[in-house]
């Protein structure tokens, strides 16, 4: 086991080399071939005005994460009760399911200028945009969880008197977890990307207002420099669904010990 | 370990049928099943794959209805799940989400019993199939026949009547199957009725009292035969000769429906 966390970590200090190496690389070509900073900025530029303007970003990365997490969480809370309809009506799954998978293939990111049409250049039709995108992997991968229990597990609990709740509680929902987390893993990545591009379509505050306004000021820096706090903001918040999913399922080998196993193949 | 009330229960079936609804036509899975389990009695029912042995202990224990006749478990008719009963599957079906120890309480946990009784039973049982220590893993620790070992105790844990078990050591490597026998015949005690599907004539004789034979779909009960080998038995009973006179009889029982073959010649003369 402590091998396998030896590896991982030297596995990490590939990947980063990796990413340094790349950014000098990049630096030295802007620098050698002079590309002016309008078309493709030097990051040495992007990390002054990370530096220099971070409480410009501080400001506008509250209320875009502000967004994020309220249409995450509002489509966990409406998407997780109706995936446990889905499954236990009939009735709701010949109509909700079939309306579901028809409406997943409408380009959610198109209905943004309606939210913003219907509620406002404020927080609301961002977090309705980031809820809208985020609702269906929440339901589908719910679903889908609840729905891999093996029949022997339902025989046993039955045979023992269960009753609907205590399967519920007992046998469906902590067998649905696992696939529940992949589906809020995306769903957090993807309410990222409902917010941001709420803020394109109309918005007064938040990272991509920033960005589409430093977009027609030809501030390519800025531009840049919002999409490096951008992916930092998508990277810690897909880790805070898994730092909560390690939290809740223990039960399953962890990466260290998947490693490890990795190893003896 | 005694407990305070009545240990086992006789299991009666009587012209018991039952069809599934196939694709194009209806499917026999059982056709006519006549038999009486007594109080205490060990039943093998042995037969090949597709007999319908694993619905017979669906219907049993009241998972599945008939689609005609009866089953009565001390007399009262069975509707409905038969909550007093240990139930072994081929796959140990453990909930990976649970510990060692949590697993083995589910039973005591949905039966509302006792925890502190149940607890102390459960790392009991844990303890005489080998697994002491172990009641904090979680199940992707074990190994097949630890899971499976675990999955026993699970069935025991609320002490039921009757114990119902479906192939139970099928998915084991040889050895292990032959380990499982001895676990379980140390662990059951004569303590419940025990109905015991399997296809290894075997693993039947060498754990149970009576075998009852199959025939291939629609299953229907083609014998059953005494095996009146003594008890406690232990492993060494498979180098009884009694042992060996009944496997031969119920093998030729198979043979004489054109079940097993000595050898099967269009296989023999394809190798080399």
């Amino acid at each position: 086991m402590a091998h396998g966390l030896a590896r991982a970590a030297r596995r990490q200090a590939i990947g980063a080399a990796a990413l340094v190496a790349l950014v000098a690389m990049w630096e030295l070509l802007a620098r050698v071939l002079a590309i002016p900073s309008y078309a493709l900025p030097r990051p040495s530029q992007i990390a002054v005005i990370l530096l220099g303007r971070w409480a410009l970003f501080a400001k506008h990365l509250v209320y875009t994460t502000q967004e994020v997490l309220a249409g995450f969480l509002v489509s966990i809370a409406i998407g997780v009760p109706v995936a446990i309809g889905i499954v236990y009506s009939r009735m709701l799954e010949s109509v909700s399911y079939t309306l579901i998978v028809a409406f997943q293939a409408v380009p959610k990111t198109a209905l943004a200028p309606l939210f913003v049409l219907w509620l406002g250049y404020g927080l609301l039709s961002k977090v309705a945009v980031a809820f809208l995108i985020a609702f269906f992997p929440i339901v589908v991968n719910t679903v889908i969880g609840m729905r891999s229990v093996e029949p022997e597990m339902l025989y046993l609990t039955r045979s023992l008197g269960a009753s609907a709740w205590q399967i519920f509680l007992k046998v469906r929902l902590p067998k649905a977890l696992p696939s529940m987390f992949g589906g809020f893993k995306v769903a957090m990545a993807l309410a990222v990307v409902g917010s941001v591009v709420g803020e394109y379509i109309g918005a007064n505050a938040g990272l991509g207002y920033v960005q589409l306004v430093a977009s027609s000021n030809l501030d390519t820096p800025l531009v840049f420099a919002v999409i490096v706090v951008l992916s930092l903001l998508g990277i810690v918040l897909f880790n805070l669904v898994g730092l909560v999913e390690r939290l809740v399922i223990r039960w399953k080998p962890g990466e260290a010990q998947m490693e490890a196993a990795r190893d003896t193949m | 370990m005694s407990g305070p009330r009545q240990l086992t229960v006789s299991v009666a079936l009587e012209d018991v049928h039952k069809a599934y609804h196939g694709r194009a036509q209806q499917i026999v899975a059982l056709e006519s099943i006549t038999m009486t389990v007594r109080s205490g009695e060990f039943l093998a029912v042995v037969g090949p794959s597709g007999c319908g042995k694993s619905t017979l202990l669906m219907l049993i224990a009241g998972l599945l209805p008939p689609t005609r006749g009866a089953i009565a478990i001390d007399g009262r008719p069975v509707a409905g799940p038969y909550t007093d009963v240990g139930i072994v599957f081929q796959r140990d079906v453990l909930f990976e989400w649970r510990t060692i120890l949590g697993n083995v309480l589910l039973p005591a946990e949905i039966k509302r019993l006792s925890l502190p009784a149940s607890r102390e039973r459960a790392l009991h049982l844990l303890d005489e199939v080998g697994l002491a220590g172990f009641e904090d893993r979680y199940p992707y620790e074990l190994s097949g026949g630890m899971r499976q070992r675990v999955a026993l105790c699970r069935a025991l844990i609320h002490d039921p009547p009757l114990l119902l078990m479906d192939e139970p050591f099928a998915a084991l490597d040889a050895f292990t199957r032959e380990e499982m026998g001895a676990y379980l015949l140390r662990l059951w005690h004569e303590r419940s009725t025990v109905i015991f599907v399997t296809h290894s004539i075997e693993e039947a004789v060498a754990l149970a009292d009576r075998v009852v034979v199959m025939s291939p779909r629609p299953g229907r009960i083609v014998e059953a035969v005494d095996v009146g080998l003594p008890r406690p038995r232990g492993l060494d009973v498979k180098e009884d000769r009694r042992f060996h006179d009944v496997v031969h009889t119920i093998r030729e029982l198979f043979k004489a429906r054109g079940m097993l073959w000595e050898k099967t010649p269009e296989i023999a003369g394809r190798g080399r």
